[in-house]
């Protein structure tokens, strides 16, 4: 009797366990199908958020900055928390890209016959550290910048204007593009300084800028805009802890200085509305208000900016009030979309291209992400993306509708070169690829003479971790690759931006890269440069484009014709198409999600600021 | 023996283990040729011009004997290496993130080793009944369940359902500022323990709430791993000569139960001292799912980012605290059973 009453216990324990366990996840996440219905019984609205963290802003994205170094600063992590910090002479005038507002500068004139742009300095405003700003400051600050010259870094923009070149090596005479090995000496760094010198200069109240060509007139003014090119540091703090001393002489010890070991790659010390509190890597950073800013005091006392890769975790977090904003990925949007008290912004027309971009020319030292190394099936060799069929194999593997359909919800559209729509020069009938696996099979058979087909290849595609979206094209490039040859094999990881990929990339030992590229400023070049030009932030590390491409990105920028102008552009496209770096994705429309307390959001595609413009928002029960 | 002895005879014994494991995880590294070694330390384009330079500067052509000693040499100056991941020496690293997993370690530990214990002795004392089953199966399941998967549920109902009640991280943003700023002291950078040194109340209520889902999550998981041993052992020590003999001679349950219990915790102590040493290591997902950044989740960081001597580090301070734990865990014996004599073997 016992026995069978144990026997029966235990089935019945059994089976209300099994019921509760299957119906725990169907109170959580109803299939769509009984979501829909549920939808119409519901409340609509879903969960009321309480207001919290008054005086506050708290958000949680999935990269913290690679650095706090303005000119070393190239993503929009860094260049986000730049913009609390940091403020340049002009910045954009709220959502125009072509008009400006005073900040540093209270007027700017340009003069057409000489070719300047004229700054006149504000009077009474302080560093963090208790300096005062001085047009001194300015020109060391861009000097400083361009003695710097990071490679991969922002500073290209400021080259191009004052010298028609990306680099502070090409004012060298000896320097030989072509060179693998050539090396500027200590001296011949020294006297390039005069050039540097001479672009910028003092001059009683004001600095002037001596630009070499008209067509850089617009854009050098929105190139000061961007945080990392036109960040204003205080001369003094810098040189008392350790930086350049503002003297030629000192030009070889902190030209191209290693990642790392610059003084301000760790500390701020800006004149904007935020100062540095705390930098936790991996963890969070903190500015909190300066309260001898020179305009009014900032809204926020905190800003807080927490790393979260974990989506889940965002989603509550946003949902019960303890954060202003998070990042959401666009396959997630259902799940937040009908909450009343989320303040929803979309149809953003971001200025974004995203690519999957191949290494032509890989460092194999050291490098775990090629396997073998060789074409032998368990690996790659170093110039294994160099033969245009192996990419060319990528581009047709990749299913960009169903990608488009069901990861980007719709809400992205493929571009065909990396110069996206909302961009001048852009051709809304320029050739692409589509998802044609039969057309990818027939390009890998030719690859390396049929070496790649027959012995098949092993490689890791790297993606930024907590991007989701990034993850499900590797994911979607993955799955098609091997399903067009079992011997065809890529692993997918995730790898801290700041720490993993950044590093990675610049040690030139990324394989593949799913990389994206936002607006720095409205134009064209702005998207040729990075992506196809020898000195472009991604070719640098890629071993992709030619000086003969680099002449022509740049004949196209100076054109003078409108009709020529965009001809050159679209040939251009062509040659991405005809000679492809990389699978060139999609550009999305933006959406930003912020608790309904948030005030004032607007947008401008070349902020680097996801949460927008924190100074001027503000946040209330109400 | 006395137990100070004994205590300093297992710390000597300490320096060979150590030895050992340092010796087998620096020979692995060895597994990579100088230049991969040397390509470790670069992050910047200039610096590929310096591999040479690099490896000598480090001496990493130099025979493996001579390598490990300069390491060696290096770590017991308390130079562990550079993180590149965390941006800091791998020994500030450690502190850095340690409190944290420490913190969940030692909230955890305690309330897995209570209910496996009283779980397995309650289905060991109701042997084939109704109570053991469903106990059992309870356990099991608990046991079965993917961490991330019920991290992810708990958030979503003591987070989610009811708003903001349970939250990630490890402690609200205000608190945050307010154990970053004076005149909080942070003494161990363990909250609970602050909070209570520091006699903030709010701090550390605000701590317990955000321990409570990340501590449910990993005792649910580590519990059914405690109770189905201490039943077993439990089974095993009811069927003991001794016990039949008091259950002959009249004595309750209760007192019978509390005998037997006494020699069935000895297997659960080693493996509780090795539970706590685990979770002291590796709650990687824990740590993930409830944004609570502490010592797996650096480690895991390090591990996938190759950040050799966080590795290195990470290994070593998990040597160390196995064998600390190892000895802990000996002592303990002398206490549940008078049988073992320490630097005896245990009978």
């Amino acid at each position: 009797m016992s026995n069978r009453f144990s026997k029966l216990g235990w089935i019945a324990l059994a089976a209300l366990l099994i019921v509760g366990l299957i119906a725990l996840p169907a109170c959580t996440a109803p299939p769509a199908e009984q979501q829909e219905e549920e939808e119409e019984e519901e409340e609509p609205g879903g969960p009321a958020i309480p207001y919290k963290n008054d005086g506050l802003f708290v958000q949680m994205i999935i990269g913290l900055p690679e650095t706090l170094d303005p000119p070393a600063a190239y993503d929009n992590a860094s260049g986000e928390q730049l913009e609390y910090v940091y403020e340049g002479l002009v910045y954009y005038d709220r959502e125009k890209t072509g008009d400006f507002v005073e900040l540093l500068a209270t007027d700017w004139v340009w003069s057409d016959a000489d070719l300047t742009w004229t700054f006149t300095m504000r009077d009474g405003v302080k560093f963090h550290e208790g300096g005062d700003l001085s047009p001194e400051d300015v020109e060391y600050s861009f000097e400083r910048g361009m003695i710097y010259d990071r490679v991969g870094g922002p500073m290209w923009m400021l080259f191009e204007p004052f010298f028609l070149v990306g680099h502070y090596r090409n004012l060298i005479p000896s320097y030989d593009p072509l060179s693998e090995t050539w090396e500027a000496t200590d001296q011949e760094l020294v006297d390039a300084f005069a050039l540097v010198d001479a672009v910028v200069e003092v001059d009683g109240n004001t600095v002037v800028f001596q630009l070499i060509d008209p067509a850089y007139k617009l854009i050098f003014l929105q190139s000061i805009c961007y945080p990392g090119s036109g960040a204003i540091v205080d001369k003094e703090w810098c040189i008392a802890n350790g930086e350049w001393d503002g003297t030629a002489a000192d030009v070889p010890n902190h030209y191209q200085q290693e990642d790392g070991t610059t003084y301000l790659w760790t500390h701020m010390n800006g004149t904007g509305p935020w100062k540095l509190n705390d930098f936790e890597q991996g963890v969070q950073i903190k500015v909190e208000r300066f309260d001898d800013y020179w305009r009014d005091p900032a809204p926020f006392e905190f800003i807080i900016t927490q790393l979260v890769e974990e989506w889940t975790t965002r989603k509550q977090a946003l949902l019960a009030g303890d954060v202003d904003s998070v990042d959401v990925d666009k396959m997630y949007i259902p799940e937040i979309e009908g909450v009343a008290d989320l303040l929803q912004i979309k149809d953003l027309p971001e200025l974004v291209g995203v690519a999957v971009y191949f290494n032509q020319d890989i460092d194999m030292e050291g490098n775990d992400y090629v396997g073998t190394g060789q074409l032998d099936g368990n690996g790659i060799p170093a110039d294994f993306f160099s033969d245009v069929d192996v990419r060319k194999g990528m581009c047709y593997a990749f299913d960009y509708e169903t990608f488009l359909a069901e990861v980007m919800l719709g809400e992205a559209l493929q571009v065909a070169s990396p110069i996206v729509d909302g961009l001048y020069g852009f051709n809304p009938n320029a050739e692409m690829y589509d998802y044609d696996l039969a057309k990818a099979e027939e390009h890998f058979r030719a690859a390396w003479g049929g070496e790649v087909w027959e012995k098949g290849f092993k490689v890791t595609l790297l993606y930024n971790a907590g991007n989701d979206m990034r993850k499900a094209v590797c994911e979607i490039l993955a799955e098609n690759v091997f399903s067009i040859n079992p011997k065809f094999q890529i692993t997918v990881l995730p790898l801290d931006w700041g720490t993993g990929m950044v590093p990675l990339l610049r040690s030139y030992r990324l394989t593949t890269y799913v990389c994206g590229w936002g607006a720095d400023y409205p134009h064209a070049h702005n998207f040729v440069v990075p992506f196809m030009a020898t000195f472009g932030t991604f070719t640098e590390f890629m071993g992709y484009g030619s000086l003969e491409l680099d002449a022509a990105l740049q004949a196209a920028l100076l054109e003078t014709d409108p009709e020529e102008q965009l001809a050159k552009y679209y040939a251009i496209q062509q040659t991405w198409y005809d000679d492809p770096a990389g699978i060139m994705l999609y550009q999305t429309s933006g959406r930003r999600w912020f608790t309904k307390y948030i005030h004032g959001f607007y947008f401008n595609p070349m902020m680097s600021s996801d949460a927008g413009p924190l100074y001027y928002m503000t946040k209330s029960p109400s | 023996m006395q137990l100070r002895a004994y205590i300093v005879r297992r710390l000597l014994l300490l320096i060979p283990v150590l030895f050992g494991v340092t010796l087998f995880i620096f020979g692995i590294t060895m597994l990579f040729s100088p230049t991969a070694r040397a390509m470790l330390f670069i992050r910047d384009p200039k610096q590929l011009a310096n591999i040479p330079a690099l490896i000598e500067l480090y001496g990493l052509d130099q025979p493996f004997v001579v390598q490990y000693g300069n390491w060696i040499g290096q770590v017991f100056q308390g130079n562990l290496g550079y993180s590149k991941i965390v941006s800091m020496p791998v020994g500030d690293a450690i502190v850095n993130f340690l409190p944290a997993t420490l913190e969940l370690a030692i909230f955890a530990t305690p309330l897995i080793i209570l209910a496996g214990i009283l779980l397995g002795t309650t289905a060991a004392a109701h042997k084939d009944k109704p109570l053991d089953h469903g106990t059992r199966v309870v356990a099991i399941l608990g046991w079965s369940l993917p961490t991330f998967w019920l991290g992810l549920m708990l958030i979503m109902i003591f987070y989610g359902f009811i708003t903001g009640f349970l939250p990630p991280g490890r402690l609200s943003v205000q608190m945050d500022l307010l154990v970053s700023a004076a005149p909080f002291v942070r003494y161990t950078r363990i909250n609970t323990i602050d909070a209570i040194l520091n006699l903030n109340g709010p701090v550390l209520l605000d701590a317990l709430r955000h321990l409570v889902l990340p501590v449910i999550t990993l005792s649910v998981v580590n519990v059914a791993f405690i109770m189905r041993l201490m039943r077993s052992s439990m089974l095993e020590s009811l069927g003991k000569g001794y016990i039949l003999t008091a259950r002959a001679k009249g004595l309750s349950e209760r007192v019978v139960n509390k005998h037997a219990r006494r020699n069935a915790l000895i297997p659960v102590i080693t493996v509780s001292g090795y539970l706590f040493a685990a979770l002291a290591n590796g709650v990687v997902i824990t740590e993930t799912i409830f944004n609570y950044k502490g010592l797996s989740w650096w480690a895991w960081q390090s591990a996938i980012n190759l950040d050799i001597p966080a590795i290195l580090g990470f290994a070593m301070f998990n040597a160390f605290l196995f064998v600390l734990v190892n000895l802990v865990v000996d002592i303990l014996y002398t206490r549940v059973d008078p049988r073992v004599r320490l630097g005896e073997a245990v009978q």
